[in-house]
């Protein structure tokens, strides 16, 4: 994000309406715009900025909205709307609007020029200079503070406190995903900076900096910085999901050192139910029809791997299986998949047996049956705990996407279809329709016996909810064989 | 967050519903229902003008029991930190982690408290200080209907200054939902809340830090 085109007059009602609406003295920033953030769309994202630098000067009349609108520059970096800041904190002589803007104006993508305007109205307020420009020395202790604050790269290992950390995103991302890490970050009380793709790298990424970029921006960042560690340096994370949200979030906290990192509560409803807890991992009771379904197996497969003790279904009646065993035969024929060589069952036991990890960010599996895991410092074998270099690693997560192998087709596992969703913790993993506890099956019973009529006499909240494609796989799991 | 449409919808509702508001006051909300459909920003000005007009009318009396205002850390940085600290402060997140580090927290946010209005009247929410009693950071959160997380600052109002400040309490009614946009806001939404005027420095006892 690094554009500032014209929002559309619909864009700047709606950023108003958010700041008359959010009282600052009630308000922190990140829930005033969470929902701001979340509606818009990928254009409407790119021109945040620029409707929230336009309306500052509608907010003259309320000075406490104004500096509250400043600050949702500030907290997101929004370097690309600093002009309308700079010219209102000149005009105004304002001391809030002053320190925000100088916040702002430190980011090397702002140009030379802004920056030397809203120097020379500093008239020798060294708060504000220390906020503008890294080459600062401070005098006192005060000042010191506030310099390690705004440039962390001077931070001692073992100051009084641990500062805020700082996470640097690549200016470069689509617009909607850095808005939606900005948020998270925020949060989880990060501070947030954003790297212009045409800027300078700055020099003031220390210990407590982590960047997300492309891998072209890490290329200029060790260009220019050779001994920034590259383990702080994470690249394209995937950011289609909360999931892969949270993953980040744990991610970046994983490669801060020391103590006193993110407040991670703020994803923790979500990361309790991340996939590879282990309180997590071993729930999910499927039926044999059920589990072929999901992983691509004639249910014949899945017997015969019961038979060679690579599968262990629970028998209560009927065969069982758990969401590991889903988890094991579906990246089996994943790899199959993917693979002209022969794929080692030894994986199946493998996976089958994972206990689950709490700190995992990622799990992986190789064809000849590891299974690593992720848990922000490179791959690690479960059951020796070595690090595993140059071997061809399949991350679990691409196994869950849909796949098709001998002619079958395997759904999406934890999103069957676009209103889908699975997870081992909801309805005993049951595909079931998102946003509510109802599994497919269950529609696909009622369509049976009346259509929609029967679904929503059944259901009358899902008036107007789309189900088609949650009843279509509904309709596969009771017919799979 | 509700469009222009639905705030005003619901501010008028709110306003008009209240039966402890003056028949008068209810009905000047209940006037405004047209214009909130068709003009709901311009119904919203006007809505801001009748609790200006109606909240210095309503009585008030004096408090009799130590009462406390609880806000979040970011909204303290923002609002209530002397200038000469929060300078040195770039951000609540920093602010925060400096306050949790202190051995005397409270004693702190207490030093670093500027020379300015506590919390003017619109916001001026507060609930008696033994409700807050022996409460952690989250139990608060879920007592107040608390959106922002934990930590809290907790600022207590004691009966002996209140009194000296001249401040003056009532039962907040549908009028006081109007400045914030509060939508959700029921009488007794939360139990025994007063709401004053501007709520001067001294009037203030201490400073609590509710983790």
């Amino acid at each position: 994000m690094a554009t500032l085109g014209f929002p559309s007059p619909g864009l700047f009602a709606t950023v108003l309406h958010a700041l008359r609406s959010a009282d600052p003295r009630e308000r922190t920033v990140e829930s005033a715009f969470a929902d701001v953030i979340g509606s818009l769309s990928a254009d409407e994202a790119e021109q945040l900025p620029a409707a929230l630098g336009g309306v500052l000067t509608l907010l003259r009349g309320d000075l406490d909205r104004m500096r509250f609108a400043a600050e949702v520059l500030v907290r997101f970096d929004m370097f690309e709307a600093a002009g309308p800041l700079v010219d209102l904190a000149v005009k105004l002589r304002d001391r809030d609007l002053v320190l925000l803007a100088a916040s702002l104006c430190g980011n090397p993508g702002v140009a030379d020029g802004l920056r030397q305007q809203l120097s020379n109205a500093l008239n020798g307020d060294r708060a504000a200079q220390i906020r503008l420009y890294d080459t600062l020395v401070p005098t006192s202790g005060d000042e010191s503070l506030l310099y390690e604050q705004r440039w962390p790269g001077a931070r001692p290992a073992d100051g009084p406190f641990r500062l805020a950390p700082v996470v640097v995103l690549d200016a470069d991302m689509p617009a909607k995903e850095l808005l939606s890490v900005g948020l998270r970050l925020v949060e989880a009380g990060a501070v947030l900076r954003q790297l212009a793709a045409d800027g300078e790298v700055p020099t003031w990424f220390g210990p407590q900096t982590v960047v997300v970029c492309r891998p072209q921006t890490r290329s200029r960042i060790l260009s220019k910085q050779p001994a920034f560690p590259e383990r702080q340096i994470i690249v394209n994370p995937r950011l289609e999901n909360e999931r892969d949200y949270v993953c980040l979030l744990r991610q970046i906290d994983g490669v801060l050192p020391g103590e006193g990192r993110l407040r991670l509560w703020s994803a923790e409803p979500a990361m309790s139910t991340l996939l590879w807890d282990p309180d997590v991992y071993s729930l999910g009771v499927y039926e044999t029809r059920e589990a072929a379904f999901l992983t691509s197996s004639p249910t014949s497969a899945l017997y015969a791997l019961a038979k060679r003790d690579l599968l262990r279904p629970r028998h209560a009646g009927v065969t069982v299986w758990a969401f590991g065993d889903l988890v094991a035969a579906r990246t089996w024929r994943f790899l199959k998949s993917q693979s002209k060589k022969r794929v080692s069952s030894d994986v199946i036991p493998a996976l089958a047996r994972f206990a689950g990890d709490p700190q995992a960010v990622r799990v992986g599996a190789t064809s000849d049956g590891h299974v690593l895991v992720d848990r922000g410092e490179g791959w690690v074998d479960v059951r020796t705990g070595e690090q595993l270099l140059d071997i061809p690693i399949t991350d679990l997560d691409d196994a869950f996407r849909p796949f098709s192998l001998g002619g079958r087709r395997a759904p999406g596992l934890l999103h069957a279809s676009e209103n889908t969703r699975l997870h081992p913790a909801v309805l005993h993993g049951a595909p079931h329709l998102k946003d509510h506890r109802i599994t497919a099956r269950a529609l696909a019973t009622l369509d049976d016996r009346g259509g929609d009529q029967a679904i929503i006499a059944a259901y009358p909240e899902l008036e107007g909810v789309p189900i088609t494609d949650t009843v279509s796989v509904g309709h596969q799991l009771v017919g799979a064989r | 967050m509700a469009d222009a449409a639905t705030e005003a919808r619901e501010l008028i509702r709110i306003v008009r519903d209240d039966p402890g508001l003056p028949a008068q006051v209810r009905r000047s909300a209940g006037e405004l229902a047209a214009l909130g459909a068709s003009n709901p920003d311009l119904a919203l000005e006007r809505m801001d003008e009748l609790h200006r007009t109606v909240v210095a009318q309503l009585p008030m009396d004096p408090p009799t029991i130590d009462y406390a205002r609880c806000v979040c850390v970011e909204v303290f940085w923002r609002f209530n930190l002397d200038p000469s600290i929060k300078e040195f402060f770039a951000s609540p997140q920093d602010y925060r982690r400096f306050i949790e580090t202190d051995p005397e927290p409270g004693q702190r946010l207490a030093e670093h408290l500027g020379p300015q209005l506590i919390v003017p009247e619109a916001n001026s929410w507060l609930i008696p200080d033994s409700s807050l009693a022996g409460l952690s950071g989250p139990q608060a959160k879920a007592l107040l209907n608390f959106t922002q997380p934990p930590p809290y600052v907790v600022m207590v109002f004691t009966v002996e200054q209140m009194s000296e400040a001249g401040v003056l309490v009532r039962e907040p009614r549908g009028i006081d939902a109007i400045p914030s946009r509060q939508i959700q806001w029921f009488p007794d939404n939360v139990p025994d809340e007063r709401i004053d005027r501007d709520v001067p420095r001294a009037a203030l006892g201490r400073i609590e830090w509710r983790p």
